[in-house]
């Protein structure tokens, strides 16, 4: 198996750029065949999405634990309406029901009336 | 004083900032979508100016509003209206609310959402709204950090693979 100590700029190119890092700090000979550092690539990639997929739920759900209810209720206003508008099939310049408005914007429109 | 414009595209993503003084503009800057969409847009009103409709008795004359003219930020307002874009005026405070917002993971239509509901809120309730924002990106940029260091420890994990023991080395 041919062994090499460093890489050489094509491989650089191709290596992820936390393996090589890693590959910087750890000492000893390593086996950098093409088809070895392939695989761990590979492997690496794999794990990354895992960890990037899990990260997403933990972020979402420790800022939805963070925002208010009337934030969250804010956050969703323009979802419902847009939902509402494709249900239609045409743009609705007015939501009339009240259940579909957040609380503050309600509270806010009740108040200016 | 300074006014702070945000730029959305039909989507509601978010295509850029613009400050004005007195109408006039002070910077812009874009996101990578606002490059896209509205880049050739901007760097033409910076030698041409910003096309503006201005209706004179029963005729419209189409005009070319300098960046540095008080009107600016007006035409501006006209030509997004008629590039069906949403222009929103936001004050130093919804800003930096907005700040937090968009380093939160929404998407474009939640954030949007979130800032016109924003623009309605009173100066306590913006206060409330500040807080939990702060805690929000505080919870999420911990997150982030648990996960960059969860996939640094993976890749040292993937890089030991590639060690030869001496062992293997002998054989």
């Amino acid at each position: 198996m041919e062994m090499k100590r460093s890489f050489s700029i094509e491989q650089q190119h191709s290596l992820p750029a936390g393996l090589q890092r890693a590959l910087n700090t750890l000492p000893g000979e390593k086996d950098l065949s093409a088809d070895a550092v392939s695989r761990a690539a590979q492997r690496g990639y794999r794990e990354r999405e895992k960890i990037l997929a899990a990260e997403k739920k933990k972020e979402v759900a420790a800022m939805l634990a963070a925002l208010t209810p009337e934030m969250k209720s804010a956050m969703k206003f323009h979802a419902i309406q847009r939902t509402q508008e494709a249900a239609d099939g045409e743009k609705i310049h007015h939501v009339g029901s009240s259940a579909v408005l957040p609380d503050v914007l309600h509270h806010r429109a009740l108040r200016r009336d | 004083m300074e006014t702070t414009s945000l730029l959305f595209d039909a989507e509601c993503r978010v295509l850029g900032e613009l400050c004005t003084t007195g109408g006039s503009l002070v910077r812009a800057v874009l996101t990578d979508d606002g490059e896209e969409k509205i880049g050739s847009a901007l760097h033409l009103w910076q030698t041409e100016g910003v096309p503006f409709l201005r209706k004179m008795e029963d005729v419209q004359v189409q005009e070319h509003i300098s960046v540095r003219d008080g009107r600016f930020l007006e035409s501006v307002r006209q030509w997004a209206s008629v590039m069906h874009l949403q222009f929103v005026s936001v004050t130093s405070d919804v800003l930096a609310c907005w700040q937090q917002i968009a380093r939160l993971p929404l998407e474009p239509l939640q954030r949007y959402s979130m800032l016109l509901a924003l623009r309605s809120l009173d100066v306590q309730e913006l206060s409330v709204w500040r807080e939990s924002l702060h805690e929000a990106t505080d919870a999420v940029t911990h997150e982030r950090e648990k996960a960059a260091k969860e996939i640094q420890t993976m890749w040292t994990n993937v890089a030991k693979s590639l060690v030869i023991s001496p062992k293997r080395k002998k054989t």
